[in-house]
């Protein structure tokens, strides 16, 4: 039995790596945030990409696609989009008999992997159009609810400086995404990586290494890993933490948090850490897979308040002061 | 179950030694603690001996102990499997390995699934992570710093405790020391024996010398017994002093006398056993070959001293020389008499002011000896108040004044005799910083210090070439320019104009009386027009 969970989790890092280095050949730098991709993929989870232009939140998507062979959607969210563009929409039918029927067309939703480009340019009438399909994986249409393909996975895109006509995502919305990722604007160094790869006559092509059924099957390996309590209530104080009304609160959550980390936080840290003690090659998550985990799963949750955005707090700052306050449990 | 086995067993080795080293740890800290604060009132006992006193021993005592209970009970406190497993991982790093380990193997197992075959995974590979650990390795024994820190405090104290036990053994050194001075006969109680046992200041200092002579005495009843014998002594001082300021104008009413000069001039130069002998020469004359006089001196001597009952002894001392001197044509045996006894008595006081203080100073001597006298602060100046001075002569005790070791305490009355001048008579308190010269015995003339006080008045603005300027200034001033102009811009004039016209006008500047005035008489106005 040993031998079986020790091959599996070894199986589970060798697929891994293998996506990242596929992903690798195309998208330079940023190991990190197509590690965390991956992580969220593999735990059902769904991912907000913010950057600026041009730093390759589209490529990235695009390109992990096509390593992981699985179908993928692309929404261009705009001002006028509207939810049925998405979900899809009832549209009659003539059958040879020339009966008519509603019959219903599927959106582009109905993919493994869709890619939610700039989905702050959408109404939140069509930004909500999503909250169902991230949370329960089904759609409902015309009165009848439509399972969506597993592995299903959102990556949503956004821009964090055009900020003119944009629809800022809901809280509730927000809520969906396991992880918010940032892509910083690249170096020199992969500066020049990106433009010799991309300025050639042919640029470099991945191959698909990862299977639909492969993904299901780390996904299980994943949700496998035993996490102890200790560990599970040092990621419950960081939650807390984040809370100005507790107890528990930081100081600076106090200061600055107008709404603290959803129960939904405290999963997308368990849930994160288990990949990320997986990637260490341990079968147990130890508090340090919490704190590798916490930026990304939490810093989307908490509702800066006033004064912070005055004070241009951010709040990785403050999650970077909670998680060195709080001391790992003694036992 | 051997797994389980695998990580306790390392687990209360590692916390049985956490325990150990906390225990170490604790200790160190309680004892550089402890040691610090005996050493500190050591250190604080030796220069406050009267304020600390064995209250606050024991209260140092009593809170020190229940510092290390509370010290002992948090050091031996149960160390948790967990608390163990934490430390290990901490140390190793294990990244949590034992603790969750511990965790699982604690708690029933899921009997399948994958998820139970991942717990079984970790806690078998978290039991091979036990097996090859020692506890030693973990946590190693060795002395905490806090017992290195605690050898300072503990030198300290060291040195405390020896620098009091030589003051104790000085304490018994000058024991023995006033027992070798009664042997002798020369303790300062013993000189005290030759005067009057039945007067209030000798018995004062009789009882002080006694209760400083004590063996068993502490150091603060020392004191104060030094404290009191000084009091008695300046009493005896200041007893002296009129008695001497008596003699003088003994010697100065008794000079103006026939036959008397030879008298007088011992007296003013301090030979009373010479003036005594004098004088009892001259009373054995006068019972031989009594005078016939038309008067009664012996009953004008009577009725005088009645009449003087409530003089000073000083003034009455000096009444005596002065009845002789009434005494037409002879003198009065009684009143040679009763000068013989003043003189006596005179000469008596100054004796014992002399032993009293020669007496006090043996026992300066032997407070010093241990240490009482030896430094200033122990007879500070709230003790003393002239403490801390420095004379301006080196006075002898027989004048007077109370000698310290560090200063001169004048208290003693002096004596004024001026030349023509009676308004001298009376007592001076010499200034207490030693400005007042010693006075010699018996009372040698001095003349009086008259200060001077001069009004100068300084001139300021100086000279005539000043006065001159200033005048010219205030001529310019109320003049026209050599232009013949006005100095004044009309725009200042004009602003100073409406200022002024404003000012009047502003409410504030007419006085209450008056603006209830012109109330009144429009409000009467109003009125009359209702009517």
């Amino acid at each position: 039995m040993s031998n079986d969970v020790e091959r599996q989790v070894e199986q589970f890092r060798d697929r891994f790596k293998q996506v990242t280095d596929e992903v690798s050949r195309i998208i330079v730098g940023n190991d990190d945030v197509v590690a965390s991709v991956m992580t969220c993929l593999l735990v059902k989870g769904h991912v907000l990409l913010e950057g600026i232009p041009g730093v390759g939140k589209t490529k990235l998507v695009q390109t992990l696609a096509d390593v992981m062979h699985l179908e993928f959607s692309r929404i261009q969210f705009t001002p006028d989009l509207m939810p049925g563009d998405i979900i899809g929409t009832n549209v009659v039918r003539e059958d040879a008999s020339g009966q008519k029927f509603f019959e219903f067309q599927q959106g582009p939703i109905f993919a493994n992997m869709v890619l939610a480009d700039e989905i702050n340019r959408a109404t939140p009438k069509t930004q909500s159009a999503l909250l169902e399909a991230m949370q329960e994986n089904s759609v409902s249409a015309g009165g009848d609810t439509h399972n969506l393909d597993q592995p299903f996975f959102v990556l949503a895109t956004q821009n964090p400086i055009e900020m003119e006509g944009t629809y800022p995502l809901p809280e509730a919305q927000m809520d969906r995404f396991l992880f918010k990722l940032r892509l910083d604007f690249p170096g020199a160094d992969q500066l020049y990586s990106i433009v010799d790869r991309t300025t050639q006559q042919s640029e470099p092509k991945v191959r698909r290494v990862l299977e639909k059924e492969q993904i299901l099957e780390m996904r299980s390996t994943a949700r496998a890993v035993p996490v102890s309590k200790p560990v599970m209530e040092y990621a419950i104080a960081i939650t807390l933490a984040t809370h100005p009304e507790s107890d528990k609160g930081h100081e600076l959550a106090k200061k600055y948090v107008r709404f603290g980390s959803s129960p939904r936080g405290v999963q997308s840290l368990i849930l994160g850490a288990k990949v990320n003690a997986l990637m260490s090659g341990r079968v147990h998550v130890s508090c340090e897979d919490i704190r590798a985990v916490t930026k990304p799963a939490l810093r989307h949750r908490i509702l800066l308040n006033f004064e912070a955005e005055a004070e241009r707090i951010e709040t990785d700052a403050i999650l970077q002061s909670i998680l060195e306050s709080i001391e790992e449990p003694k036992g | 179950m051997k797994d389980l086995d695998d990580i306790v067993g390392l687990l209360r080795a590692v916390a049985g030694r956490m325990r150990v080293a906390r225990v170490l740890h604790e200790a160190g800290f309680a004892l550089c603690i402890v040691l610090f604060a005996l050493a500190a009132f050591e250190l604080v006992r030796i220069p406050l001996s009267g304020i600390v006193t064995d209250v606050h021993w024991y209260v140092l005592v009593a809170g020190l102990s229940i510092f290390c209970v509370a010290v002992l009970w948090r050091a031996l406190k149960r160390i948790s499997m967990a608390q163990a497993a934490s430390l290990v991982d901490a140390r190793l790093p294990l990244h949590d390995e034992l603790k969750s380990a511990y965790w699982f193997a604690s708690r029933p197992q899921p009997a399948d699934g994958q998820g139970a075959a991942f717990v079984r995974n970790h806690v078998a590979n978290a039991a091979r992570t036990a097996h090859d650990l020692r506890g030693s390795s973990i946590v190693p024994l060795k002395l905490p710093r806090t017992l290195l820190l605690a050898v300072l405090p503990g030198l300290i104290l060291a040195g405390a405790i020896w620098s009091r036990a030589d003051l104790v053994r000085a304490g018994t050194q000058v024991g023995a020391g006033i027992a070798q001075v009664d042997t002798s006969g020369q303790s300062a109680r013993s000189l005290l024996s030759a005067t009057a046992a039945d007067d209030e200041e000798i018995a004062e200092l009789d009882r002080a010398l006694a209760a400083f002579e004590d063996n068993n005495a502490t150091r603060q009843e020392r004191l104060e017994a030094m404290l009191r014998a000084r009091d008695a002594v300046d009493q005896m001082n200041m007893q002296a002093a009129v008695s001497r300021e008596g003699l003088a104008r003994m010697a100065r009413a008794i000079s103006e006398q026939p036959g008397m000069e030879q008298v007088a001039e011992a007296i003013a130069q301090g030979r009373t056993e010479d003036a005594i002998a004098m004088l009892q020469e001259m009373r054995d004359e006068l019972t031989a070959f009594p005078a016939d006089g038309p008067g009664d001196g012996s009953g004008r001597g009577n009725s005088a001293r009645t009449a003087r009952d409530e003089l000073p002894a000083a003034q009455e001392t000096g009444e005596t020389g002065r009845d002789v001197t009434n005494m037409p044509g002879s003198t009065n045996p009684e009143s040679v008499n009763r000068l013989l006894e003043n003189l006596e008595n005179a000469q008596d006081t100054m004796r014992r002011q002399q032993r009293a203080n020669t007496a006090r100073r043996r026992m300066d001597e032997l407070g010093e000896m241990v240490g009482l006298t030896a430094q200033n602060s122990d007879l500070a100046p709230q003790q003393f108040t002239n403490q801390g001075e420095t004379p301006m002569g080196a006075p002898s005790p027989d004048t007077g004044q109370t000698d310290l070791r560090s200063a001169t305490m004048y208290r003693q009355a002096s004596t004024m005799p001026g030349d023509n001048d009676q308004d001298d008579e009376g007592s001076r308190t010499g200034g207490p910083s030693g400005h007042s010269s010693a006075r010699a015995l018996e009372g040698r003339a001095t003349k009086r210090l008259d200060a001077m006080l001069k009004l100068e008045r300084v001139s300021v603005s100086g000279g005539e070439e000043a006065k001159e300027q200033d005048k010219q200034k205030a001529e310019w001033f109320y003049s026209a320019s050599q232009q013949e102009q006005s100095e004044t811009g009309f725009a200042d004039v004009r602003g100073r104009d409406e200022y002024s016209g404003a000012d009047v006008m502003k409410t504030g500047r007419v006085p209450i009386e008056q603006r209830q005035a012109v109330r009144d008489y429009f409000i009467n106005v109003h009125e009359g027009d209702n009517k």
